[in-house]
Formats: C-alpha cells, sequence, structure tokens
C-alpha cells in the first residue's frame, strides 16, 4: 500500500508528500495496481549469476507486458556464464534485450533513459528524482520481482506466479 | 584549494530533506574531470525547465539569492552517489558552506577536500537560520571557523564542533595534494637518497 504523507512527522511529511507527487501515486493505492513501462534487470547491483538465474526461473516459457524490458549483466564474465547456461535465451525469448554489462539504465548517462512519468521497475540501487532520465518514475525491487513486473504489466508479488517452487 | 576563514553572505533556504547528489548535479553533467564549469547547472532540474527556462519559484533563481554563498537545508544533505561532482558544483556557483542537522558522510568529507564548510546544528538552530535565511539578501550569515560559530542577522550565535584536523586543512587551504605539498622536501631528500641507495629502482 503507498503510504499516506499524514501518518509521517516532520519534515518528512513535506518529502513523503514530494515523493508521491513525483511518482505520480495516491495514498492508500494498492501497489499491485501500479502500472509499469519499463523493466530493467541487472547493472552492477543485482546483476550476479544468481540474480539472473533467479529471474530467469520466473520468466521461462513467459513473455513480457511491458513496453521495454532489458538485462544488463554485471559483468562480461556474467554475461559469459549466463549464455552458457541458456539464461540469454530465456530473457530474449521473453522479449528482453540481452545487454552488454555496464551502468546503463541505473545511471542513464548514456541514451538508456525514461522519458518523462514513464515508470520503470529496476533492480538497480537508486529512485532519486530523475535518476533513470529527468521525470522518470523509478520503482526498486528484486530480479525476481522485477520478472514479475515484466510478466503481468504492473507490481506483482512474485510468490503468486511461483507456483510450486515457494 | 581556497582557505575557509570566515564568511558573511547571503544564505539561501532550502527546507528539503534528503537533497541528494542527483539532485545537485544530475548525471548528464558527470562526464568531465574539471572541478569548474558546473555551477551553471547546479540543482539542474529543480532550476531550469527541459528546454533550459529558469524556473523562477527556485530559490536561487530569485534575484535575493543568485549570489548566495550558504546553504541552510533539511536533514541529511548530500545522500545518494558518491560523485564528487556534487561539492565541485556547489562550489562553482559560489556556495562555501552549507549548514543541516546532518550530511551524508560521503558528501561530507568530499566537502573538507574542496573548500567548503559543511556545518552541523542541532534542528533549533536550523529552524533559526531557516527563518532568517528566508528573509533574503538583507539577511547575512557569518560563519567563522577558527570560533566555530554561525551568527544570524539578528545576532544570535550558533557554536558548532568540527574535527580538529579538518579544521586545520581548510583553514589553510591543503586538500590532500597540499597536505602531501608540504612535505616536499623530505619527499626530496628521500628520493635523492633512494636514488643513490638504489639506482637500480
Amino acid at each position: 500500500m503507498v503510504p499516506n504523507p499524514a501518518d509521517f512527522t516532520g519534515g518528512k511529511v513535506e518529502a513523503v508528500q514530494r515523493s508521491l507527487d513525483y511518482m505520480g501515486l495516491k495514498p492508500g493505492q494498492k501497489l499491485s495496481e501500479i502500472e509499469i513501462d519499463t523493466v530493467f534487470i541487472g547493472s552492477c547491483t543485482n546483476g550476479r549469476i544468481e540474480d539472473l538465474r533467479a529471474a530467469a526461473a520466473i520468466l521461462k516459457g513467459k513473455k513480457i507486458a511491458v513496453k521495454r524490458a532489458m538485462v544488463v549483466p554485471g559483468s562480461g564474465l556474467v554475461r559469459a556464464q549466463a549464455e552458457e547456461e541458456g539464461l540469454a535465451q530465456i530473457f530474449l525469448d521473453a522479449g528482453f534485450e540481452w545487454r552488454l554489462a555496464g551502468c546503463s539504465m541505473c545511471l542513464a548517462m548514456n541514451p538508456d533513459q525514461l522519458a518523462p512519468g514513464e515508470r520503470c521497475a529496476a533492480t538497480s540501487n537508486r529512485n532519486f528524482e530523475g535518476r533513470q532520465g529527468r521525470g522518470g518514475r523509478t520503482h526498486l525491487l528484486s530480479p525476481a520481482m522485477a520478472a514479475a513486473a515484466a510478466i503481468t504489466g504492473r507490481l506483482t508479488d512474485v510468490r503468486t506466479l511461483m507456483g510450486e517452487m515457494v | 584549494m581556497e582557505k575557509f576563514t570566515t564568511l558573511t553572505g547571503i544564505a539561501a533556504p532550502m527546507p528539503l530533506v534528503n537533497i541528494d547528489t542527483d539532485m545537485i548535479i544530475p548525471k548528464q553533467f558527470l562526464k568531465t574531470i574539471a572541478r569548474t564549469g558546473l555551477g551553471k547547472n547546479l540543482f539542474d532540474e529543480m532550476r531550469y525547465t527541459l528546454d533550459g527556462a529558469e524556473i523562477p519559484g527556485f530559490v536561487l533563481n530569485q534575484p535575493a539569492y543568485r549570489k548566495s554563498q550558504i546553504l541552510v537545508a533539511g536533514d541529511n544533505f548530500g545522500c545518494g552517489s558518491s560523485r564528487e561532482h556534487a561539492p565541485w558544483a556547489l562550489l562553482d556557483f559560489g556556495i562555501r558552506c552549507v549548514i543541516s542537522t546532518s550530511f551524508a558522510d560521503i558528501f561530507f568529507n568530499n566537502c573538507f577536500k574542496n573548500g567548503i564548510l559543511p556545518v552541523v546544528l542541532p534542528q533549533a538552530a536550523i529552524d533559526h537560520l531557516m527563518d532568517d535565511a528566508r528573509k533574503g539578501e538583507n539577511a547575512r550569515l557569518t560563519v567563522d571557523l577558527e570560533s566555530q560559530t554561525v551568527t544570524a542577522s539578528d545576532g544570535t550565535t550558533f557554536a558548532f564542533e568540527v574535527d580538529a584536523f579538518k579544521k586545520h586543512c581548510l583553514m589553510n587551504g591543503l586538500d590532500d595534494i597540499g597536505l602531501t605539498m608540504e612535505k616536499a622536501s623530505a619527499i626530496d631528500t628521500y628520493e635523492a637518497k633512494a636514488a643513490t641507495l638504489r639506482p637500480w629502482a
């Protein structure tokens, strides 16, 4: 559930209100109702081979329901190993872009940026205003949760997709 | 590095908490390793519209605050990335002192290495100074590093703590290279001796 600024005190009231305005969210809104445009898995944070395995386990045999989804392995070695293990193919079959290792949309210094108002489920480590592109809205989550959001097109509790894996 | 001894200047009120380094200087300006020229993009996204026009409501765009040398800000100033561009941008704009209840650690230390004094004061003092800063250019704060005090325009004085070594470096304008260069003659002597003892090295 999206928090209410009224439940905070001091300077945090304004900070929470500012965050909600920026993120285009309303107090009390269910997280599972939040629709996602872009999914970004990886960068140095959450780009380990274990992270890619976790995401691929959720994505196997599924298709993405978002505009854009990309995987950026944590290093060239991780990328090579993921290709060897068949993970890269799972991502590609699901509709993800399989990218080279780098900062990509974590820092958005390159053209991998969100448009104003665009909403991203990201496994990177910072969700500051404008971090992934001016006006871009970042939700931080784990690789498995990012994979779940990619499949459903909204923030989703990955456990509801895991069936017997739980 | 420029020394910091005393400073009397205009203070801009920024009551936001958690002003992060992405706000201070967004990533598209990090492609430089020069410490100068970043001032025009300080607080870029709060300060300019997408097409580059000034946003009149932003404090540093207001006539009274365009020459601010001090910021009075909410808790946890400078959180976020470790980018040293954040203090570079503040300094290039002309900010020599930031006053808050708390700072992010890396930003805090980066300030001292770039001639900026970060001052930590309790909330009550921040509230007083914030009100003072809201009075615009008529309200000038005085920050005295030697005596470790901030004096508001009404004469109220607040004492602050600062690490003795950091104070020494800032008062003498010594960054890490400056500190090393203070030992230049000892280094030269050592190098000359080493060259004789180990000519192969």
